[in-house]
C-alpha cells in the first residue's frame, strides 16, 4: 500500500488519577476509539520504542506552549510517574480505523521552552539486567543511616 | 482573534488552494509512500492587490494590519472580497473547514500620484483548531 493514514491517540492518566484524551489526526474534531472520545491536539510523539536489548527505551511527546497542554504537566505533578497509553491507528480513505497497536509507558517528567512543552516517558517493562533484584541499603543490614552523603568504610 | 478584513473590493485577487499534511518516502527503487499526517487542507495562500486607492483607503487596510498584531493575529475575510465570484467558488477560498487568515507578510504601499497608491497584501490561510 503507496499511502498510510497514520492517527496516533494519547491517552495520559496523570497522578491525580484525571485521563486525558488527545489525538493528532481529524483536525478540530473529536475521534472515538474503544467508544473513547479523543479531542484534537497538534502533537507528535518520537523516540525508540523498543531495542534488540531490551532497554527502557525512551519516548518524547511534543505539545506546542498551550494552556491544555501545560495542564497534564501540572496537575501530573511535572509527569512524574503518570501513566500514558499510545496507539497507533491506520486509516482508511474514509478515516475509519482498520489497525491498531498500542503501547504502555511512564512518565519521567517535562521540559518546557518558548513554543513547545516535551513529556518524557519509558517504557513501562524493562529488560532483566545482570543485577536483578537490586538490592536496597537498609537500617537492617547497615544499621543507622547518615542523614548526608558521606560514608566512611572502616 | 482580530477583527475582520476591511470590505473593500479589491482591484486584482489571485488565490492558491492549500496543501494537505503529507510527506513522500521514496525509495532507491523508485517506489514511494505517502503519509498523511492530517485530515485538512492548510497553507491557502490569498493576493489583493489595490490600485490607486486613496490614503484614507490605504490608512483602513494599514490600521487593519497594525490592529492584527501585525500577522501574529488572524482573522475573517468578508463577502466584498469575493465580489462577482458564485457563492460555491467563494466557499472554497473565503472559509475552508477549520481555516483562519493571517498576513503572510506587511503590506506594501507605493505612491503612484498625490493622494493615490497601490497596496499589495499577501494573506495566509492557516488550520486554527
Amino acid at each position: 500500500m503507496a499511502e498510510l493514514r497514520i492517527c496516533q491517540f494519547f491517552k495520559l492518566r496523570t497522578t491525580d488519577g484525571v485521563t486525558h484524551r488527545y489525538q493528532n489526526y481529524f483536525i478540530g474534531q473529536s475521534a472515538l476509539l474503544q467508544s473513547e472520545g479523543y479531542t484534537f491536539a497538534p502533537f507528535r510523539a518520537e523516540g525508540a520504542m523498543a531495542t534488540l536489548n531490551g532497554d527502557n527505551a525512551q519516548l518524547q511527546v511534543l505539545f506546542p506552549h498551550v494552556d491544555f497542554a501545560l495542564v497534564l504537566v501540572e496537575s501530573g505533578n511535572g509527569n512524574r510517574l503518570s501513566e500514558l497509553e499510545l496507539t497507533t491507528a491506520w486509516l482508511n480513505a474514509a478515516g475509519s480505523i482498520t489497525n491498531t497497536t498500542t503501547d504502555y509507558y511512564i512518565g519521567l517528567g517535562a521540559s518546557f521552552n518558548d513554543t513547545t512543552i516535551e513529556l518524557r516517558f519509558r517504557s513501562a517493562i524493562d529488560s532483566v539486567g545482570s543485577n536483578f533484584p537490586g538490592r536496597t541499603l537498609t537500617r537492617e543490614m547497615v544499621g543507622p543511616l547518615p542523614l548526608n552523603s558521606e560514608l566512611y568504610l572502616r | 482573534m482580530a477583527e475582520q478584513f476591511p470590505g473593500i473590493k479589491p482591484s486584482n485577487r489571485s488565490f492558491k488552494l492549500g496543501g494537505f499534511p503529507v510527506k513522500v518516502y521514496r525509495a532507491l527503487s523508485g517506489a514511494t509512500t505517502k503519509r498523511a499526517f492530517g485530515n485538512r487542507a492548510t497553507g491557502f495562500q490569498l493576493k489583493l492587490d489595490y490600485d490607486n486607492v486613496s490614503d484614507d483607503t490605504t490608512s483602513q487596510l494599514l490600521a487593519h494590519y497594525n490592529g492584527s498584531s501585525g500577522g501574529f493575529e488572524r482573522f475573517t475575510l468578508p463577502n466584498d472580497l469575493f465580489a462577482g465570484m458564485s457563492d460555491t467558488l467563494r466557499g472554497y477560498i473565503q472559509s475552508p473547514t477549520s481555516i483562519k487568515w493571517e498576513y503572510a507578510s506587511p503590506p506594501e504601499v507605493q505612491s503612484v500620484y498625490i493622494g493615490r497608491s497601490r497596496v499589495s497584501i499577501t494573506l495566509l490561510g492557516e488550520l486554527d483548531y
